[in-house]
């Protein structure tokens, strides 16, 4: 009886848990795979980024985000009080220039952690200075050339760098070979920034390749560095100059402009750059969708176009004053940007300290540019290859066009050619471009940097296959690096560029650019840099 | 009561339904929830893909316009246009001629290559009603654009392109396919609208706004007709009449199969909800207007349309429903196949147990046939089995028991109860034969020292023996065996005597010859209608009387013993009454002491003096009272008024000496017969040694040990013990040898033989002799005469009780005795060592006063002349003297003094003996011992023996 009734319940109870089992197995939903491992990125500001071969920014010279935004610098670039853009202390709170301006005594900001708890201290500071130095692959050396010894410990004569003196864990003094009044605000080049002696030791080659590496002092930590999908950068909150605005940073890696702007469309992107979508970007500056939400941000840089000397007839400066001339620089600026930006008739570019308001503008004048053909016989004409790169925007392609049709109307038999990218850069670089435009964008705030990457030295004006050839110039244009007088040093930059470009119609200013954002609904605090960049200042912004 | 069978099914059906329940209501909601999930995965399913075929429709229209229009965008030549003032800084309306020429016929140009690559595109794409290239009159003349729209199934018609002067900005429904994109400045899908152009005909319209550094050129577009997006709209089903529509970007109806195009989609939803891009995953159920309950998926195509599938709920649901309404037939016909096949394996079940409630309850009313047949492994079959074992095993023990009833564990015989029965039935029947019917009562004699003798088995084989002799004889079911060595049967009385005399004869040879006597008491029954119990006591009786007789024989039962056997009955069925009344009265015979004369001892007996009867004898009601074990009572009466007598003897001024009581066996039955007479004494306040116990000889030998410990029990307490009716059986000499009396009481029957021989005098003075030798003192009992006096003092016996001084009286007597002075006097208590260290001198042996193994009477012989005299002052007073003596004192003549000066030495000397030798008038010497033996406390006399030990 007992065995019965037990008999009947067991059936029962199997009964029960055979439904049950097959319902579970049914509606049990399947565990999303690693779900718990996945950044909630949902407040996360995106943006869209060229996926680097390394952010080691003592060896990249064009991927600078994660420096800007995991790293810090001595010094940054920042607007003054009064509105101008000037040195500012950053991870360096303050320091002492000699008299004779060669030795620079800094004190470090006290309390600075790297986002992996390490302290900083003066010998980081020396460690990235030396590795800048004599890193295989370094490509940012320059800016610590200056520096007593440099060049021995770059010879590898040294380990040592000789006009380093580490104080104690916050002071040191740095010793330049001479005077270079521009030191401070080289020293705010991404590619000056500084990282931590050991994690970097340790990191070896994955320090800039693994995200787990690459630790530094700024606003962001670089989280995750997923190849061919972006990077997450999540917000440092121990960041000694405030956290970031946003969570975090996400970094898509898209190239495809059509793809990028269906992304933005579809608010799935923050900041669309107007630069990349060609005709496209006329579809947000017009109509009534995305008025408000165009960013404008003049950008500290030059659009010129660069003239070989070493190629006759360039060589002749009535040839290279008739191309000046008959450029209509202004319709250029019209056709090609609608007219966004300002037309510049030297070399350093509205906004950049030792901007010339007095510089007389340079005129477009076919009539007299004919006339200077014909002084040079030239009249009948003469070939001249306008090379354009192959991964050009569509605006660059355009203002190529008609600088062509402009000298065309002079009587310059003018072409374009379109030259792939690799092999546009070993020309250039080897001074064998004829002529080819591009754009300079402000490194940091001084002429220096302008007026000496063109025409410091023979070699810099042949990388920029200006092959300028007076060595005069480019001797006062090295000097005027050491005048520690800034009224001097800034009268001589203004002679010089008024010889070189009005004189001596060495290159052909353009125009600088204003260039044009869209930001998403929910972004707040857009901001750019002092130069224009936006990349640089993904920290201010964040998302609603 | 409900049988098993009903309990069980009702609780099967109970936890089916329980069960069922339970899952109905589990599964019901997990079909539900999943039912949910997969209604809308379903209908997700349908609105995207739908979606999705739509939107690669319009994709593809959308693609053909954008690549058209980059196209346009690429080969519009920037620098014509900024020469003629088009675009760049100096693009104004107020072109010079020329310009405007210039401008005109490049774009005339324009507009022919565009359109030659849009024919191309048109051509094949799918569903391109019309396609146009609107130029803008701020840049030229729109003549130069164009406009071609489907004719038939051959291709596209030319017609006139669109102006934008012409259209109306106020009538956004046909101008809005213009003014819409350059309002957003992008390519945009417009519509559906009714299409001035083409009659009104609904279109959708995708429209690419062309612009040339910042400045509007014209636009691109093309027009899809609504019907091909109904035609796929409509063309969609789901469940019964589940429905889709389409919905314009305002969420107003383009498509719906009942509801009015334009108006907002009727359906009670939150507007959030509508605004989503699409419901993905989402339960969206409404009711609407007509009151039914609808679900609804959507999406949002790239038009900005919006794509929405309805179904009503309850189709939705009516798998569920089906299922769930399935459940409840499913339920009843499980619980009516459980029911029936719990009813058969039930009843396959529960027939067993009723068969055996059947059984259980026959073999309640002693029915043990009962059988039963289920073999059946379950536990209903093990308790099957286990009935029937227990069947049979009641059966077996119920015999057993009958068995055990009726007859003799021991000898196989009908046992008394059993006997009864059959003996009554044999009686009428040999009654009614005409015959006269007798009931037997045997016995073996002496089975009790048999059995000591043989051990217990031995006597036990007998039994069997006699027994089976017996039954062989009288026949199995007419002889019982009442147990130990009594047996009964009943026979007729024909023969009886004859067969009787066979019965020993065969009984001799019992056991192999180790037999035992056989008595025999016989009942005549006559026709008189006595009880079979009674008839068995009379022979009983009959058999009793045959006791003291060791040979075979039989008595019957008399008049005499029907009158004893009367009297037993009456004496115990009035023995309260006799306490009560005092019929039973305490007479008092004195015991005195041979050498004072005076009375040492009385002994308490009691007396029956019944009103009606009389004077009933100590031997007839004693014996009755002790076989029934009453005589306890009597005697512990008789003891209560001994202590009264004594109390009251004292009150009165008379002297007290001890008293003797006696106790029969049963006393010590009926209580602690020692502590009992303890606490009495003591309770009365009389000294213990005032009360002696006197034991009779029979009751030791029955068990010895037992009474030899309550012996030595009453002697610890103080109480001196006597044994009574000493030689009276056959092992008197053991007791004397075991237990230490205090002293020993001759049976009457040793003076009673005093004066028949010689012999019978040695007996008694080797007795007394012994005695004193072991320092017990002696009472003769029936003393008549005075020679009897004479002969005890001389052998040396202490004590003497009998008519010769007197019988047993009252108290009452004894005090009127007293008061007429006829009494003989009491000893002083205190005088009694005194008397009794007399009384055990044996004169006529030496040994009583010397050690036989002494030097000094290595010469002397036993028999000499002895006396034993008191010192009064200076006389003498022969006490005791013996027939030597006598002879001695005749023959030599002593002087009165003879001993005196002797007898000062002895006493003064320390030593108790003392020899020495007289000068006798004769002068011959002669050789004495002499010995202090004691003194009279009360009269402080010294008492001195002294023997003759030779005269020469």
């Amino acid at each position: 009886m007992g065995d019965l009734r037990r008999k009947a319940a067991l059936l029962l109870l199997a009964l029960v848990f055979l439904c049950t089992a097959c319902g579970n197995q049914k509606t049990t939903p399947t565990p999303t795979e690693a779900a718990g491992q996945e950044l909630d990125t949902s407040s996360f500001l995106v943006a869209i980024e060229e996926e680097p071969d390394t952010v080691d920014f003592q060896c990249t010279s064009i991927h600078y985000t994660i420096a800007t935004n995991v790293f810090d610098r001595l010094v940054e670039m920042r607007p003054d009080n009064d509105g101008n853009v000037t040195v500012m202390p950053s991870l360096a709170e303050s320091w002492k220039k000699s008299e004779d301006g060669r030795t620079y005594t800094f004190h470090l900001r006290e309390g600075v952690t790297f986002s992996n708890g390490a302290e900083l201290t003066s010998s980081d500071v020396l460690y990235s200075f030396k590795r800048l130095l004599t890193h295989p692959d370094s490509c940012n050396q320059d800016i610590a050339e200056i520096i007593l010894g440099a060049s021995a410990l770059e010879a590898g004569e040294t380990d040592e760098l000789e006009g380093f003196k580490v104080l104690d864990d916050l002071d040191f003094s740095i010793t330049l070979e001479q005077p270079f009044e521009a030191f401070l605000a080289c020293l705010s080049m991404p590619g000056a920034s500084i990282m931590d002696e050991n994690t970097t030791l340790e990191a070896g080659d994955l320090f800039g390749a693994d995200a787990v590496h690459t630790i530094g002092t700024g606003p962001f930590v670089l989280e995750q560095w997923k190849p061919g999908k972006g990077m997450l950068l999540v917000a440092n909150d121990n960041c000694w100059d405030d956290a970031p605005k946003s969570a975090g940073l996400d970094l898509r890696f898209i190239t495809d402009p059509e793809e990028i702007r269906m992304m933005f469309e579809n608010g799935k992107l923050d900041i669309l750059d107007l630069d990349d979508q060609g005709s496209a970007a006329e579809f947000f500056i017009h109509g009534d969708i995305y008025q408000g939400r165009i960013q404008e941000v003049p950008q500290i840089g030059i659009s010129y176009i660069a003239l070989n000397e070493k190629v006759a007839p360039l060589d002749d400066v009535r040839v290279r004053k008739a191309l000046q001339l008959s450029l209509d620089r202004s319709t250029l600026l019209d056709v090609v940007y609608s007219g966004r930006g300002l037309v510049e008739n030297g070399i350093f570019s509205h906004g950049l300290y030792g901007f010339d308001p007095d510089l007389p503008a340079i005129p477009y004048d076919t009539k007299q540019a004919q006339k200077l053909l014909e002084e040079a016989g030239q009249d009948g004409g003469f070939d001249l290859t306008f090379s354009v790169k192959s991964s050009s925007t569509q605006a660059e392609m355009t203002l190529a066009e008609h600088a062509v049709e402009m000298w065309k109307a002079i009587g310059v038999n003018a072409s374009i050619d379109v030259v792939n990218e690799d092999e546009f850069m070993s020309l250039r670089k080897s001074g064998d471009l004829a002529c080819y435009t591009a754009t300079w964008t402000a490194d940091y705030n001084d002429p220096d940097n302008y007026i000496y990457t063109f025409f410091g030295s023979p070699e810099n004006t042949k990388f920029r296959s200006l092959c300028y050839p007076k060595m005069d110039v480019m001797n006062r244009v090295r000097d005027a690096r050491t005048i520690t007088d800034a009224d001097k040093r800034l009268a001589e930059y203004r002679d010089l560029e008024r010889t070189i470009v009005q004189d001596d119609a060495a290159w052909i200013p353009l125009f600088s650019r204003t260039r044009l954002y869209v930001t998403s609904e929910r972004l707040v605090g857009f901001q750019h840099a002092w130069n224009g960049s936006v990349k640089n200042v993904y920290r201010t912004m964040s998302v609603e | 009561m409900h049988s098993i069978r009903f309990k069980v099914i009702a609780i099967t059906i109970v936890e089916i339904l329980t069960a069922m329940f339970c899952v109905y209501f589990i599964s019901s909601s997990i079909i539900h929830a999943e039912n949910n999930r997969r209604s809308v995965e379903m209908m997700d399913l349908l609105v995207q893909d739908t979606g999705k075929s739509f939107e690669e429709y319009a994709t593809g229209i959308a693609r053909s316009v954008d690549m058209v229009a980059n196209l346009a965008n690429d080969s519009l030549d920037s620098v014509t246009l900024s020469r003629n003032g088009a675009i760049g800084d100096d693009a104004t309306t107020e072109r010079t001629p020329e310009q405007a020429a210039q401008l005109d016929a490049y774009l005339a140009d324009f507009s022919r290559r565009i359109k030659t690559e849009f024919a191309a595109v048109a051509e094949h794409t799918y569903g391109v009603e019309t396609y146009y290239f609107v130029i803008s009159p701020n840049i030229g003349n729109p003549e130069n654009g164009f406009y071609y729209s489907r004719v038939g199934r051959t291709g596209f018609a030319k017609r006139e392109p669109f102006d934008e002067r012409k259209l109306n900005p106020d009538d956004p429904t046909h101008s809005g396919w213009y003014f819409t994109p350059l309002k957003r400045g992008r390519p945009s899908w417009i519509g559906p609208f009714p299409a001035e152009s083409l009659n009104e005909l609904m279109i959708c319209s995708y429209v690419v706004p062309i612009y040339k550094s910042g400045t509007f050129i014209g636009l691109l577009g093309m027009d899809i007709p609504l019907s091909t997006i109904e035609d796929l709209v409509s063309s969609i089903h789901i469940y019964e009449t589940g429905f889709a529509c389409l919905l314009d970007v305002n969420g107003n109806v383009i498509y719906h199969p009942t509801q009015e195009l334009g108006a907002p989609l009727v359906a009670p939803i939150d507007e959030e909800i509508l605004q989503r891009e699409d419901s993905k995953g989402m339960l969206i159920r409404y009711k609407c207007a007509t009151g039914e309950q609808r679900q609804m998926s959507f999406t949002t195509l790239s038009t900005g349309m919006k794509l929405v599938v309805i179904a009503p709920t309850s189709e939705v649901d009516a798998s569920v429903t089906l299922l769930t309404h399935a459940i409840l037939p499913i339920a009843i016909a499980v619980v009516l196949v459980i029911t029936l096949i719990g009813f058969l394996t039930m009843g396959h079940l529960t027939g067993p147990l009723k068969r055996l409630t059947a059984a259980s309850q026959r073999l309640a009313n002693a029915d043990y046939d009962v059988e039963l047949d289920y073999k059946g492994k379950d536990e209903v079959g093990a308790l099957t089995a286990a009935f029937q074992r227990m069947r049979t095993q009641i059966e077996e023990d119920f015999e057993d028991l009958n068995r055990r009833a009726h007859t003799d564990a021991l000898t196989g015989l009908p046992n008394q109860r059993y006997f009864f029965e059959l003996a009554v039935a044999e009686r009428d029947r040999l009654i009614a034969c005409g015959k006269n019917p007798v009931l037997l009562y045997f016995n073996l004699v002496g089975m009790k020292l048999y059995n000591r003798q043989y051990t217990f088995a031995e006597g036990d084989k007998l039994i069997c023996d006699v027994a089976q002799i017996l039954s062989r004889h009288f026949g199995e079911q007419l002889t019982s065996h009442f147990g130990q060595d009594h047996f009964a049967a009943v026979s007729e009385e024909e023969h009886l005597e004859e067969r009787l005399g066979e019965v020993f004869k065969d009984c001799q040879q019992a056991n192999g010859g180790k037999s035992l006597p056989l008595s025999v008491g016989i009942y005549q029954h006559g026709t008189a209608d006595v009880e079979a119990s009674v008839a068995c006591d009379r022979a009983k009786f009959a058999c009793d009387q045959r006791r003291g007789s060791y040979v075979s024989g039989f008595s019957y039962f008399d008049s005499t013993m029907q009158r004893q056997l009367h009297t037993t009955r009456y004496v115990i069925n009035h023995l309260d009454e006799a306490l009560e009344n005092g019929w039973i009265q305490v007479y008092y015979q004195p015991i005195v002491r041979s050498v004072s004369g005076s009375v040492c001892d009385e002994e308490a007996l009691s007396r029956w003096i019944d009103p009606r009867k009389g004077f009933l004898s100590p031997g007839d009601f004693i014996p009755a009272l002790e076989g029934a074990g009453l005589i306890y009572r009597v005697d512990l009466y008789v003891l209560d008024r001994a202590l009264e007598k004594m109390r009251l003897q004292k009150e009165i001024g008379l002297t007290v000496v001890s008293h003797s009581i006696n106790l029969s066996r049963s006393d010590f039955d009926a209580c602690d017969l020692v502590e009992e007479i303890r606490t009495r004494v003591d309770a009365a306040g009389i000294p213990r040694k005032m009360i002696t116990i006197e034991i009779t000889e029979s009751i030791i030998g029955k068990e010895f040990d037992f009474i030899k410990e309550q012996i030595e029990r009453f002697q610890g307490l103080g109480f001196p013990v006597w044994i009574d009716d000493f030689g009276s059986g056959y092992s008197s000499l053991d007791f004397l040898q075991s237990i230490d009396f205090d002293l020993v009481k001759f049976d009457m029957s040793f003076l009673r033989k005093l004066d028949e021989g010689q012999n019978g005098r040695i007996i008694l003075t080797e007795l007394m002799r012994m005695a004193t030798a072991m320092g017990v003192d002696t009472i003769c009992e029936g003393v008549e005469t005075e020679d009897q006096v004479r002969f005890l003092r001389e052998i040396g016996c202490s004590k003497l009780q009998g008519f010769y001084y007197c019988k047993a009286i009252p108290f009452d007597e004894i005090v009127e005795r007293y008061r007429r002075g006829i009494q003989i006097g009491y000893e002083n208590p205190e005088e009694s060592d005194y008397f009794e260290s007399i009384g055990k001198v044996n004169l006529h042996d030496l040994t009583s006063i010397a050690h036989e193994d002494e030097e000094a009477l290595q010469n002397a012989f036993n028999m000499v002349p002895m006396t034993i005299m008191e010192l009064t002052g200076r006389t003498v007073q022969f006490v005791r003297t013996n027939q030597a003596y006598r002879d001695f004192l005749n023959r030599y003549t002593p002087p009165e003094a003879f001993f005196l000066l002797h007898a000062r030495e002895c006493l003064d000397s320390s030593g108790s003996r003392f020899f020495f030798d007289e000068k006798l008038p004769d002068g011959s010497i002669a050789r004495c011992l002499m010995r202090h033996i004691g003194t009279n406390p009360v009269t402080e006399t010294p008492a001195i023996a002294i023997a003759i030990l030779s005269v020469a």
